[in-house]
């Protein structure tokens, strides 16, 4: 096996989720007794970077690259696959933003490597490093021996930061790199203004999908939510193909789990269930005896959502 | 402008059924589909195919199984499908899909606009798109939402979850799509006759790309071993032929008995 000090190096296209992904990945530095290292986009003061110690952070390496282009996935590419070539990182595990996604797959591919998407667990196996991610949209893990090093690997940031793990501030250090122009430009960026709705810390949720058949008819999820106290979330269809909601739940949205989840016309569909299968306690209700969301939740009701909601709002009053 | 769209014959995940006591994860039988995001790269293809008399090619590492599928996907727009055998019976790690498709690609000549859904249906790893890129040696664009092609200037926007961006780039170009691109319409009777018409080559990894899977494995970077199922026990307690008021009832005594 090779040097144990080579580190878990770390990497998100995302600067505020960097604390984040230092939580998740620190309990698999400490597994691997390696020093945890992350990698920073350029234009971050020294001072926060070097609060990230507090996460689990041993140092983090700012990147500094003339030809960076912000935001452009094709240089993030180049800058990790030099980043890793420089400090010979063991482990490679990226955020798993969609940018994330491909920066990390396309590093491994340049670089011969495997990429394991959702790492659940990392440990040894003798001398041979096993990690555990998930395949099949979620449905199934699967634990993969790693033969050729770096891996790489894809993890999702924590919202909820924990307290300090360390009192040590991290050793910040500037890493400068040589970049190509990339090929791919990126002419135009608009940021969009990010609600922070508390979904990830809602305790409560009422989610609803494409049994819902128009955009008028949130109101009435609205009026249940509101009458329970929870959070209105969505399948990605809503959100994504029809742009009734600004964000939605599932294998490429937001992961939750909240004490209870009450789903309204969704099918139980798993790339969506994904994000929120970790409910303490699941209610369905659909009008399809046969929709594959009643497996999947404790209480489920079959029947039409238009009558019964208004029914169970007024029971609410 | 020649376009290749690459489908995915993947797992109906939802039909994978897990032991509940042992964690076994059951693949037999599991039926196979298309996924939404390779409709929407197929009828990008089309509609961008339409405005210029380009040439649309379906191509497919898969089970032989995909041919059956592949009627419909033809009638929407593609000129030739290519279908490469998978010995494993659609099982292969991204890796060597992406590894085979690339020598399909190079074995017909190339393509100037490779299209993709952003991710299979079944693996969803996102890998696949940005490994073909690599490994052709061409620039990616991944997530597209709108996508416009200029003599060989590619204009691409897409949502990420913070920022919309538009990217440029030249061909050739990979680039994914989104199920925000376009609405894929089923095919009408008209397509599906002049379809059957359309050539459907089937190739093996051996005969026509001169490789095998002992080849491609040799040096694989990892291995994997086991695959457990991930199922969270529920109560499954199910409630039919009420009336809404009932249910209603039902459920706020749940949530009562729930402590909410």
């Amino acid at each position: 096996m090779s040097n144990q000090n080579s580190p878990i190096l770390c990497f998100s296209t995302d600067v505020p989720s960097q604390a984040g992904l230092l939580q998740v990945v620190h309990p698999f530095a400490e597994m691997m007794q390696s020093p945890l290292a992350l990698l920073s986009l350029p234009g971050v003061e020294t001072d926060e970077l070097a609060q990230l110690g507090g996460y689990g952070a041993d140092v983090v390496y700012r990147l500094e690259a003339s030809q960076l282009e912000q935001g452009s996935c094709a240089s993030y590419i180049g800058a990790l696959v030099l980043a890793v070539k420089k400090l010979e990182p063991k482990l490679v595990l990226v955020a798993g933003n969609l940018q994330g996604l491909e920066i990390a797959a396309q590093a491994a591919q340049r670089l011969n490597a495997a990429c394991i998407n959702d790492v659940m667990a990392v440990e040894f196996a003798g001398d041979d490093l096993q990690l555990t991610g998930m395949i099949f949209s979620g449905r199934a893990q699967a634990k993969f021996d790693i033969t050729r090093f770096p891996v790489f690997g894809t993890v999702l940031p924590t919202s909820e930061l924990s307290e300090a793990v360390s009192a040590d501030l991290a050793e910040v250090e500037d890493l400068p790199i040589e970049l190509d122009p990339p090929q791919v430009r990126v002419v135009d960026v608009r940021p969009k203004e990010v609600l922070d709705r508390g979904i990830e810390r809602a305790e409560k949720i009422v989610d609803f999908g494409q049994g819902v058949a128009s955009r008028e008819d949130i109101s009435l999820i609205e009026q249940l939510a509101e009458k329970l106290g929870a959070q209105v979330v969505c399948s990605r269809p809503i959100s994504s193909e029809l742009g009734w909601m600004p964000d939605f739940i599932g294998l490429s949205g937001k992961r939750i789990s909240p004490k209870l989840s009450i789903c309204v016309g969704v099918s139980g569909a798993i790339q969506h269930m994904i994000g929120l299968r970790d409910s303490k306690i699941i209610v369905a209700i659909n009008s399809d005896p046969e929709a594959g969301i009643f497996q999947q939740s404790d209480y489920g009701l079959v029947g039409d959502l238009y009558e019964i909601i208004p029914a169970l709002i007024e029971v609410l009053e | 402008m020649r376009i290749a769209v690459c489908l995915k014959f993947g797992l109906d995940v939802d039909e994978i059924k897990v032991d509940a006591d042992t964690g076994e994860v059951r693949l037999a039988n599991v039926p196979r589909k298309f996924g939404e995001y390779d409709y929407n790269a197929l009828t990008e293809a089309a509609c961008i195919a339409e405005m210029g008399e380009h040439e649309v090619v379906i191509l497919v590492f898969g089970p032989s199984s995909a041919g059956a599928g592949l009627r419909e996907a033809m009638a929407m727009g593609a000129d030739r499908a290519v279908v490469i055998e998978d010995p494993t019976g659609g099982f292969s790690p991204t890796a060597t899909s992406v590894e085979i498709i690339s020598r399909a690609i190079t074995k017909l000549g190339g393509f100037d606009l490779i299209l993709c859904g952003e991710a299979s249906i079944d693996g969803a790893s996102y890998q696949f798109v940005p490994r073909l890129a690599e490994r052709l040696q061409i620039p990616h664009i991944a997530y597209a939402c709108k996508l416009s092609i200029e003599n060989d200037k590619v204009s691409v926007e897409r949502n990420l979850s913070d920022r919309t961006e538009t990217l440029e780039t030249i061909l050739p170009v990979v680039v994914s799509v989104t199920d925000e691109i376009n609405q894929p319409a089923k095919p009408t009777l008209m397509q599906v006759l002049k379809a059957k018409e359309k050539p459907v080559d089937v190739w093996t990894l051996d005969e026509d790309l001169g490789v095998t899977l002992d080849d491609l494995s040799q040096g694989a970077p990892s291995e994997q071993l086991k695959m457990r199922g991930i199922q969270v026990q529920r109560k499954g307690v199910m409630f039919k032929e009420l009336s809404a008021q009932d249910a209603a009832k039902e459920l706020f005594n749940i949530l009562q008995e729930e402590g909410f």
